[in-house]
């Protein structure tokens, strides 16, 4: 301690002198002319020199240079007017350390005027305030970090933010922040900061584009410690350790830092800060930083489930949107599918009306032609039955729409396509543009189709449809049918010159609903219908199509079963007998037995006559002659039309009960003629 | 000796038709055409005053039902034999027919030349269906390859012809009150037919029955 430049009694300085020793916060006393007269022993501890060092020089060497003028002004101002009064109270200033920092002090100073001396000496007791300045730097630094991050829309935007305010707070050149991603373990960078807002650009983006495993990186070695790492000199440290030494050092990068941030003890990011020009402040930056970054990992969880949240809330009122969209859309389609059904309910209408106006114009035709006719109207008169049957055919078709074609019109629905092609072709070609070529290909003798002939038509209609819609003005519709592999299907296929599918549209062409048509009329049903329609009957649907190239639908439909009798096992028509006493009866059984292609012959019930199949009523002598008829030729069957007694059930035979049944005659004579082609017992 | 001609009744609604079928048969040396009715009404009555060979009768007409009346002249008149006339070809329509001791059934799709023909036969006592009708409904196939789907068909077949007509009306879209007063019959015997054809078919709810009538064709113009 040095005090010699006090006057006073011994006593006093004596005083003095041990509150100069003791005093944790400096105290020092200056002349007007700013020269330390006495200092206490805690100067030593605060600027970093020892009293006797200081005691006799100008207060100034403790002032930061910038400070020094201020300093001196206020000197002056106190010498020129030696009674101005000093206010009682604590100035903030700054304080020069030794060893050239510079740090922020409270000054409490008090004059003291010396009896018979004309100037005041000054006494004033100097706090070193740095970590309490630190502190509230940090608390303030913090404060901004957390409303960024509160204020941010997104998680990026918050660290984006936070990086920003923890680089300009504590003077860093450049950072970015690395966070833990999936899978666990790993580390990415997405976002940077520069204090120059392009500086850096190239380096910046080769860090956007890392990914860093746990094994090296400085990245990964702040978020394994869990503590600051500072690289004081890129140059020293080894090669290998930190990925991006050498591009940091190409941007002319000196120093680095990581700094971690953690929530519940788990690393959840790292902030990494580059520097140019490294300082002796630069550990104070690094503290700084550390202590503003640390308490932000559970603000960016929190964050990041915020993130996740808007992410779920977004895919859900896209959900929502789509939702919506899908029922409108619905909605559309059941619009026009209830258009379409009214369409249908009107044409099948149309196609009756013209059925009920077009038979008496028949009957007068025919009365007509009964009649002596000169050439001319006998021609007149075939010209008015080709129209005729032209708008028979229409009618005919117009009625096919009504009927829902998935429902089998008949449990034993089969088709003759050539028969079919007759009255569908008027209907079919007035489906196409009359610039559309339509080319036909039915051969007569194909199997018969297992499909009923409406479900067919609408099958066909709507590939038919499709075909011409899909072609050019000048295109070209092929329509046509060829026995299956062993003749034991049909094929049917439609081909249209058109421009042909995408794979994607390919892919989806027979689902419900899908449509590639803007006109309202396009419903998306078309394909998924004739998909319904075949497989209802057990066939199938192929499509072939190629962009630029066409396409071309091909139906398959299982064979119809073997009606009747086979032919090659009996050249010529084979025989059935009716022995059947109500004409009514017999007439609809000859029918059904005419129907399936057999030649019929009414006879007396002891007289089945030769042939395969015997119908008759239940009598003695009918009895006696099934018994015969039966035992002559083991491929012959009997059909009983009536009840049996005990005596024919003896016999092996197919009984038809109730005899007033249209239904059950139906499936009675069925089953005999599956029998008969089958030569099954 | 005179060729003894088939005397015709025509019953339909449509006077042009009926017209036609007239002009065609009196060009007919086989075929007299002995009156006419726009519906089933008074039927049973004419044919005991006129006495028909045949009775050609549409099915669908305002006013009472043809198949009912088709069962009353079978029963009574057995001389006088019922041959149906319609557009309409379902199966079931053809089994009702028969059913109701009709002795043919065509369609007005058919030639006329056939069912002049058939008008022969029918009066021999056979029953005759026209070639369209033929088609659909005489292609035999054995119950063992018949589909559970044939099971409604076959059930349609036990409703009585007026209950077919009460459920193609309702097919038709029809409120109830709107079938009874298209049948001349009140709401609650509507009500009672609407309750046995649910019961006869398994349908539990009027929607069902409508897309049923709808399935079956029956709703058909």
């Amino acid at each position: 301690m040095n005090a010699g430049g006090l006057r006073g009694g011994a006593g006093l300085l004596a005083h003095y002198r041990a509150i100069l020793k003791s005093t944790f916060d400096p105290v020092l006393t200056i002349d007007a002319d700013g020269v330390i007269l006495a200092a206490s022993d805690s100067v030593t501890r605060v600027f970093g020199c020892a009293p006797d060092e200081i005691v006799g020089t100008s207060l100034s060497t403790l002032i930061p240079v910038h400070f020094r003028a201020r300093h001196e002004a206020a000197l002056a101002r106190h010498r020129a007017h030696p009674k101005t009064p000093l206010a009682p109270q604590t100035h903030q200033l700054s304080a020069l350390h030794r060893d050239g920092t510079v740090f922020p002090v409270e000054v409490s100073l008090s004059r003291v005027d010396v009896p018979g001396d004309a100037t005041p000496i000054f006494t004033g007791i100097v706090r070193d305030v740095s970590e309490r300045t630190r502190v509230e730097e940090e608390r303030r630094l913090l404060q901004r970090i957390t409303i960024a991050l509160a204020e941010s829309r997104s998680l990026a935007e918050g660290l984006e933010a936070a990086l920003r305010e923890v680089g300009l707070a504590t003077g860093w050149d450049c950072g970015e922040v690395w966070r833990v991603v999936e899978p666990l373990g790993q580390m990415a960078d997405g976002i940077s900061w520069a204090r120059e807002p392009h500086a850096y650009a190239e380096f910046r983006r080769a860090g956007e584009r890392l990914r860093s495993s746990t094994e090296h990186g400085l990245p990964n070695l702040c978020a394994a410690s869990q503590e600051p790492v500072w690289i004081a000199d890129l140059r020293t440290l080894p090669p290998g350790d930190f990925a991006r030494q050498a591009e940091a050092r190409a941007a002319g990068f000196r120093a680095a830092a990581g700094i971690p941030v953690r929530s519940d003890g788990e690393p959840v990011a790292v902030l990494l800060f580059f520097l140019r020009t490294p300082s002796p402040d630069d550990s104070r930056r690094l503290r700084l930083a550390h202590a503003a970054v640390a308490p932000l990992g559970h603000l960016i969880r929190r964050k990041a489930a915020e993130d996740e949240l808007e992410h779920h809330r977004a895919d859900l009122e896209r959900t929502l949107r789509e939702r919506a969209a899908e029922i409108e859309r619905a909605h559309e389609q059941l619009r026009n599918a209830e258009r379409l059904a009214a369409i249908g309910t009107l044409a099948a209408g149309l196609g009756h009306d013209v059925t009920n106006i077009l038979f008496p114009i028949r009957c007068r035709l025919d009365a007509l032609e009964t009649q002596q006719l000169s050439p001319g109207a006998r021609e007149d008169a075939a010209a008015i039955r080709r129209s005729l049957e032209y708008l028979q055919q229409l009618g005919d078709g117009l009625r096919t729409l009504i009927r829902d074609p998935v429902a089998p019109d008949s449990p034993d629905a089969r088709t003759d396509l050539a028969r079919w092609w007759e009255r569908v072709s008027v209907m079919l070609r007035g489906a196409l543009r009359d610039s559309v070529r339509f080319e036909v290909d039915i051969p007569e003798a194909l199997p018969d189709a297992a499909v009923g002939t409406l479900a067919l038509t609408q099958a066909v209609l709507n590939l038919v449809v499709n075909a011409g819609e899909a072609c050019p003005a000048d295109g070209v519709v092929r329509l046509s049918a060829a026995p299956g592999p062993g003749g034991r299907s049909v094929l049917v296929a439609v081909r249209d010159s058109g421009r042909g599918m995408t794979p994607e549209v390919l892919r989806h062409a027979t689902d419900p609903f899908f449509t590639t048509k803007t006109r309202s009329l396009g419903t998306g049903m078309g394909l998924a219908l004739v998909r319904g329609i075949v497989e209802s009957c057990g066939g199938s649907i192929g499509i072939e199509s190629r962009e630029g190239a066409g396409t071309t639908v091909t139906l398959t439909f299982p064979g119809a079963p073997a009606e009747g009798v086979p032919s090659a096992a009996t050249p010529g028509r084979a025989i059935a007998a009716v022995s059947i006493r109500d004409p009514r009866a017999a007439g609809l059984v000859s029918s059904f037995l005419q129907g399936a292609g057999m030649s019929v012959r009414r006879t007396a019930e002891t007289n089945p006559a030769p042939g395969v199949l015997w119908v008759t009523e239940p009598s003695r002598a009918a009895l006696e002659a099934a018994a015969a008829y039966l035992g002559a030729n083991p491929r012959r069957r009997v059909v009983l039309f009536g009840r049996p007694d005990d005596a024919w059930k003896r016999l092996n035979i197919i009984v038809i009960e109730d005899t007033q049944d249209f239904q059950k005659i139906r499936r009675g004579i069925g089953d005999a003629l599956a029998a008969v082609a089958g030569g099954a017992p | 000796m005179t060729q003894r001609r088939v005397r015709v009744l025509c019953v339909d609604d449509h006077a042009f038709l009926v017209d036609g079928l007239r002009t065609r048969f009196e060009a007919d040396p086989g075929i007299q055409f002995v009156g006419r009715l726009a519906s089933a009404d008074d039927l049973v009555r004419e044919v005991a005053r006129l006495r028909p060979d045949i009775v050609l009768l549409d099915i669908e007409m305002p006013g009472r039902d043809p198949f009912e009346a088709a069962d009353d002249i079978h029963r009574q008149y057995p001389a006088t034999r019922v041959v149906f006339l319609s557009a309409h070809v379902r199966d079931h329509y053809v089994g009702a027919a028969f059913k109701a001791g009709a002795f043919g059934y065509f369609s007005k799709a058919d030639e006329p030349g056939a069912l002049l023909e058939g008008i022969l036969r029918a009066d021999r006592g056979e029953f005759v269906m026209g070639p369209s009708v033929a088609e659909r409904c005489t292609s035999p196939a054995p119950a063992a390859r018949r589909p559970a789907q044939a099971e409604p068909v076959a059930r349609l077949s036990s409703l009585t012809p007026r209950e077919q007509e009460v459920l193609r009306l309702f097919g038709r879209g029809m409120a109830r009150a709107e079938v009874a007063s298209s049948l001349c019959r009140s709401v609650k015997t509507v009500d009672g037919h609407r309750e046995r054809i649910m019961k006869k078919l398994g349908i539990h709810s009027g929607p069902e029955l409508v897309r049923f009538a709808i399935r079956e064709g029956l709703a058909e113009a």
